[in-house]
């Protein structure tokens, strides 16, 4: 601890601390969406299977606050759009959520490899 | 960027935080504790305006999907009316009670558009307008989202300082501490 203290810490460094706490941070975002997303996408494999299995040729579907009377495949196509475009917005927070990764193990070899124990970078939110 | 940074400032309301580059130099002729305290006192200012903008968040999350929901009927309604066919649905009357309802040519809808007031508009327009909410809402959470940035590298900033400044002052009261001890 005594070591601490002597620590010079310049300006790059501390921008190196704020950008990794940044970091973490949208990281923790981008994987409570990415969570939210996934229970949705199995939302809609369950929808889509239902539709695939079920006689009626009408079916109700939520739109906005109320349930639309459409015909099955009208329903089913929709129900095709809305996966389509989930699983997009999905790949893009995936792809950021690996480059961000790569980011922040950078950052954690330049901040460890100067700061050594008198830095603490683990994550006390993460089990 | 810079730019960007001073907009951001200004608007929150909270002064940038100051890296302090030379810890020995700054404390010069300064006692640790007036200045643990302005820097405390500072800390508290940026942790109010990080809540204030989490809130916005917040509520900017909500609007999203929900300006997302009134878009989607709006476009079905479209594709009936152009289609020339009627839609029906069951709409909520209350939590838990529904009731049909048979849309038949559509021409115009009315928007719900905050402080008590609802007003008529065509088809097209309601999807214009929606379409226009639904961009500034994404770019307000944008908009936010840089802020946070910004306000938590004054946060992070401050922390490093704070726990500089203990340490220095620390290290002064031990030295001083030896100091006297050898001289006796």
């Amino acid at each position: 601890m005594a070591q601490g203290s002597d620590m010079e810490v310049t300006w790059e460094d501390q921008q190196n601390i704020c950008s990794f706490g940044n970091l973490n941070n949208r990281l923790h975002e981008i994987a409570a969406k990415i969570n939210a997303n996934k229970k949705l996408a199995e939302d809609f494999e369950e929808a889509g299977n239902e539709l695939m299995i079920t006689d009626e040729e009408e079916v109700k579907y939520v739109l906005g606050e109320c349930f639309a009377y459409l015909p099955n495949d009208t329903a089913e196509s929709r129900l095709e759009r809305a996966t389509e475009e989930l699983e997009a917005e999905t790949s893009v927070l995936e792809e950021e959520q690996a480059d961000i990764k790569k980011k922040m193990a950078v950052l954690k070899q330049v901040l460890y490899g100067k700061f050594g124990n008198s830095i603490n970078l683990e994550d006390e939110t993460q089990s | 960027m810079a730019e960007v940074e001073r907009r951001t400032a200004e608007e929150l309301g909270v002064p940038p935080a100051e890296f302090i580059e030379d810890v020995e130099l700054y404390m010069k002729g300064k006692e640790a504790e007036p200045v643990l305290k302005e820097l405390q006192d500072r800390y508290q200012q940026y942790k109010l305006a990080e809540s204030r903008l989490q809130q916005m968040t917040l509520r900017l999350n909500n609007k999203v999907p929900d300006l997302k929901k009134g878009l989607e009927m709006v476009k079905l309604l479209i594709e009936r009316a152009e289609a020339e066919e009627d839609t029906l649905v069951d709409y909520q009357l209350s939590d838990n009670v529904y009731a049909k309802a048979k849309i038949v040519k559509p021409k115009t809808v009315n928007l719900w558009l905050g402080a008590n007031v609802m007003l008529e508009y065509t088809l097209e327009e309601a999807k214009e307008l929606l379409t226009k909410n639904l961009a500034n809402a994404q770019e307000n959470l944008d908009n936010t989202r840089r802020d946070s940035v910004y306000l938590r590298d004054q946060v992070t900033v401050t922390e490093v300082s704070m726990a500089r400044v203990y340490n220095y002052d620390v290290k002064r009261r031990r030295e001083a501490a030896t100091e006297e001890t050898e001289e006796k």
